[in-house]
């Protein structure tokens, strides 16, 4: 037995594995870089416990740095400058000053954009209504394109007799167009004064800034172009994307005008996607009772300023389970078996750490006296790795 | 023990390298890299691979004396929980002391059982 022996056994170890790995990752279709990183992966995770000394160890160690240095860049992400800025490391306070601050830049420029766009549909079609307007750019082109598309691929595949498949897409155009602009006079009341006041006349538009609302009547323009868009080039029913803004805004016009930012959105989404899949789980019923008060709740935190869209399942029985915890020992149970089981199983816990794996030969006893012949085991004492051939043990009982 | 090309025993994945390559398995697995199929290959070879080393490389010799605190022997697997074990290397250099030590051992006979 031999912990300097250790190294070189598991590195052998590790190199038979992967030998053999490598024709099942091939089987499976599975990048070498895979294997390669099971196989990094493995011995950092030894290295990690100081077994022993690994023949590995002075390599990976200047690699270790190197593959723990591309996470922080990865987190930053888009901000060019971080990664070089990343050695100075005094730097990195930097960095949340302009992310902070082009979060409403890209805004105030989406919105410019707009406003220039605008223009130029107002001298083309001065007869329409601004309302119209913007829905015209955004609208036409991508729709008449994919239209075009279809129809030149239906001509080709079919010929004559696509026509009358083409006939109907050709005026699908009009009824497409139609239906935005009733979403949009859904919409429109829900959102008064800012909204056609931008489109209709751009310099009053810039006077306006005035208005308490405006700030949200800008966030709120933003995402009201994007979900425009889809249902007019999209046949598959993304109108109720529409739908979703609309509500949400109306909401918050009615109740006490309370603007609803990216963020409290998201959070109503998140506790609605969250009660749902505690409603498709049974309720919580397949959670463990810690687990399923406790995301109890946090929707119970995000439902209350919400005014209550998430909560549809009757949360309130989960909390009388939480207080019916002590009184389970009326309940289907031996208690016999409870506390001693869980001694025990706390005791092998704890010597998992401590552990021989091991073949025997031959396992004698003689009265209170053992004696065994082991082979080929693996020991672990002490924070320390040990492989023997053969061992005697001798014991008393 | 080799008798069949499958029948390794799967005890040693309890040991500290099978543990880490457990471990690092299921991150692969985690991030999608692998599936679990392929990890149970893995695993498989990672029991043959270390039945053949441990049987043919490693030549050093042990003894241990201790107390028994229980014994267990089921389906040809002894279990054993000592205290105060002293292990002895077979050059005697140094001795390693451990208050609490679990052994567990399957029969070295190819009865083909694995456990």
């Amino acid at each position: 037995m031999s912990n300097s022996q250790v190294g070189n056994v598991y590195q052998q170890i590790i190199n038979d594995v992967i030998t053999a790995s490598r024709v099942d990752f091939e089987e499976g279709g599975i990048d070498e870089a895979v294997l390669e990183q099971l196989k990094k992966g493995w011995q950092k995770k030894l290295s990690q416990q100081q077994l022993a000394v690994f023949p590995w160890d002075p390599k990976p160690d200047p690699p270790a740095p190197v593959t723990s240095a591309p996470a922080p860049q990865q987190t930053p992400g888009p901000s060019a400058p971080l990664p070089t800025a990343n050695g100075n490391g005094y730097a990195q306070p930097l960095p949340p000053v302009p992310q902070a601050v082009p979060m409403p830049m890209p805004g105030g420029q989406l919105t410019g954009d707009t406003r220039i766009k605008a223009e130029p549909t107002v001298k083309i079609e001065p007869g329409l209504e601004g309302n119209q307007m913007p829905q015209g750019i955004p609208q036409g082109d991508p729709n008449n394109i994919a239209q075009q598309r279809v129809i030149a691929q239906l001509q080709n595949q079919y010929g004559d007799r696509a026509a009358a498949s083409i006939n109907k897409l050709r005026e699908q155009p009009g009824a497409g167009v139609a239906q935005p602009q009733n979403q949009q006079r859904m919409v429109n009341p829900s959102m008064p004064q800012a909204y056609p006041g931008q489109y209709q006349n751009n310099p009053q538009q810039q006077y306006r800034p005035n208005m308490p609302h405006n700030p949200a009547a800008q966030q709120q323009r933003i995402p009201m172009p994007n979900g425009q868009r889809p249902p007019n080039s999209q046949v598959d029913g993304a109108g109720e994307d529409d739908s979703h803004v609309g509500i949400l805004i109306q909401q918050s016009r009615n109740g006490q005008a309370t603007e609803l930012g990216q963020v409290e959105i998201d959070s109503m989404l998140h506790a609605q996607i969250a009660a749902r899949a505690r409603a498709m789980e049974g309720g919580g019923l397949m959670l463990p009772l810690r687990r399923a008060s406790k995301g109890k709740a946090v929707s119970y935190h995000k439902s209350d300023p919400n005014a209550g869209p998430s909560r549809f399942d009757g949360p309130d029985e989960y909390v009388k389970g939480e207080d019916d915890d002590e009184e389970d020992e009326d309940a289907i149970n031996s208690d016999l078996d409870d506390p001693d089981d869980n001694v025990e199983e706390n005791e092998d816990d704890e010597e998992g750490g401590q552990i021989m794996l091991c073949m025997y030969d031959k396992v004698q006893r003689v009265k209170n006296k053992w004696k065994c012949v082991l082979k080929d085991g693996v020991l672990n004492v002490n924070g320390k790795d040990y492989v023997f051939h053969k061992a005697t043990g001798e014991y008393e009982w | 023990m080799a008798t069949g090309a499958q029948n390794f025993y799967e005890l040693y994945r309890r040991s500290s390298i099978g543990g880490a390559l457990t471990d690092t398995l299921d991150d692969l697995i985690t991030q999608n890299n692998i599936d679990p199929q392929l990890a149970m290959k893995v695993l498989a070879n990672f029991d043959r691979a270390i039945a053949e080393v441990l049987q043919d490389k490693v030549r050093s010799r042990l003894s241990f004396k201790g107390s028994l605190d229980t014994y267990r022997f089921c389906d040809e697997v002894w279990t054993f929980q000592l205290k105060n074990v002293t292990f002895k290397m077979e050059n005697g250099v140094h001795a390693v002391t451990a208050d609490r030590v679990k052994i567990v051992s399957c029969t070295a006979k190819p009865t083909g059982a694995a456990a």
